[in-house]
């Protein structure tokens, strides 16, 4: 019945998805988390708003299906933004802290996908919803050594970004001269 | 040949400069010193022999061009190290290699017995499918001996950038293998 | 398995080709190919913009501007890819939980 419902909103979410507006503006969350990166043993940390996205954009290679993928993907956006803080041992997070975040979503958020382990990994996906149009992604991942944020400003392409970790990494397979795509190329 | 052999090898403290100066016996010196590094980061990252000499080729041409600017024997490691990586993501880009199947691969594994040939094979296979970063920093740190702030200085990244491509490189092989951390 | 000493042994330094230094060599000796200056409309923009930048920055040069404009590219192109990777890898792990429900 979950699966039903994700599916579902998920499919609503890609079907409605139109070209982006500057009518409907997302909102930049706020990510960053003193605390945590004061006790992290690293922190990685991504700032990209429209004009160093754009930059971005230009050096992408048009010859490199990964980045191909990238290209598409940040058509439209505003911004990507994310803090992973990583830990030496369990346990070292207060997970709490995530509510800094949650806090700042205001009635256009609405949660998706929520996943809750007692071992590995919470994950919460988050869209903000301007009537039809996606303007927004939140993710928050909690691992038992790593906490991650990222946010997503603008119309966000769902099913492709999650489809996106099945061609990262995979090179193309050349054979005879025919370049094919791998397996992964597509969802696994 | 480890990082740790290279005493062997130790050329003069001229020959840099006689090799600037256009000595083409003393920049062959400077090329059989280092070349089983640039040769074995390209094969690394590539798998494929003919396209790692091919590259790494290229890079001691490029070397030649560029001796006036390099200025210790220190510095010219990590230049060769630097454009080798380079190098090897632009190649990278252009798609014009191949996956090596288990079936495929011939290499000469050092101290192997039979049931040690499979596993070796099969990290190789999964270190491929590692985006280039990783692999990148995956060699520098386990060919190369390099501490984490100087993969990020060899290949231009913050240290925390270097540190995250490592440790996720890691976990992901890790999975694919199945092995606990 | 352990994996870093099997990473070690995986990735230990490998010996290059026999006659390796010699090919390098020869490809020395050979006569280099003359170069040949193109300059497109686009590069010629691009010159002078750096151009008017330097009289206006009063010291860099215009091949220090373009270099910088294409290290903090890289840079940017180079982040976003590991952005890209972490938000990907996030909805994977939401994608195969639900998947598994």
């Amino acid at each position: 019945m979950t699966r039903y419902i994700v599916n579902l909103l998920l499919a609503i979410i890609a079907s409605a998805a139109v070209p982006f507006t500057a009518s409907a503006q997302g909102t930049r969350i706020n990510l960053d988390l003193p605390e945590m990166a004061a006790k992290a043993s690293e922190t990685t940390d991504v700032t990209l708003d429209g004009a160093m996205l754009r930059l971005a954009g230009k050096f992408l290679s048009s010859k490199d299906a990964d980045e191909r993928a990238a290209r598409e993907m940040i058509n439209g956006l505003t911004g990507i933004y994310v803090r992973s803080y990583e830990f030496d041992h369990d346990g070292e997070y207060d997970k709490s802290q995530a509510e800094r975040i949650r806090t700042q979503l205001g009635p256009s958020w609405k949660k998706i996908v929520k996943v809750t382990s007692r071992t590995k990994e919470d994950v919460d996906i988050y869209v903000d919803m301007r009537g039809d149009n996606v303007t927004g992604l939140l993710i928050i991942s909690a691992e038992p050594r790593e906490f991650t944020v990222v946010n997503i400003v603008g119309p966000v392409d769902i099913e492709k970004l999650a489809g996106l970790e099945g061609q990262f990494g995979i090179p193309h397979i050349y054979r005879d001269g025919n370049e094919k795509h791998g397996k992964d190329s597509h969802h696994e | 040949m480890s990082a740790a052999a290279p005493l062997l090898f130790a050329v003069p403290d001229d020959t840099l400069q006689r090799a600037a100066a256009g000595d083409h016996e003393s920049f062959g010196t400077l090329i059989r010193e280092h070349q089983d590094m640039v040769f074995s980061i390209a094969w690394n990252f590539l798998h494929d022999r003919d396209r790692a000499e091919e590259i790494a080729q290229e890079v001691f041409l490029q070397l030649y061009r560029t001796l006036g600017e390099i200025e210790t024997p220190q510095h010219l490691t990590f230049w060769l190290r630097r454009v080798t990586s380079n190098r090897c993501i632009d190649e990278s880009r252009r798609g014009r290699w191949r996956i090596v199947t288990l079936d495929e691969a011939s290499e000469v594994v050092h101290d192997a017995d039979e049931t040690d040939l499979f596993l070796v094979k099969k990290l190789r296979q999964m270190l491929q499918r590692l985006p280039a970063q990783q692999r990148l920093a995956i060699t520098m740190r386990y060919q190369e001996g390099l501490e984490p702030s100087e993969i990020g200085a060899v290949l231009d990244m913050p240290l925390n950038t270097a540190k995250s491509h490592l440790r996720r490189g890691l976990a992901a092989l890790r999975e694919w293998l199945g092995v606990k951390s | 398995m352990n994996l870093d000493h099997e990473l070690h042994r995986v990735l230990e330094r490998t010996s290059a080709p026999e006659g390796f230094a010699d090919r390098v060599l020869a490809r020395l000796e050979q006569k280099p190919k003359p170069q040949r200056h193109r300059f497109t409309a686009s590069t010629l923009r691009r010159i002078a913009a750096a151009v008017i930048l330097t009289a206006g920055l009063g010291g860099l040069t215009a091949h220090q501007i373009i270099e910088h404009r294409r290290i903090e590219g890289e840079r940017a192109r180079r982040e976003l890819m590991t952005a890209l990777h972490i938000a990907s890898a996030k909805m994977r792990v939401a994608q195969r939980a639900v998947a598994h429900d």
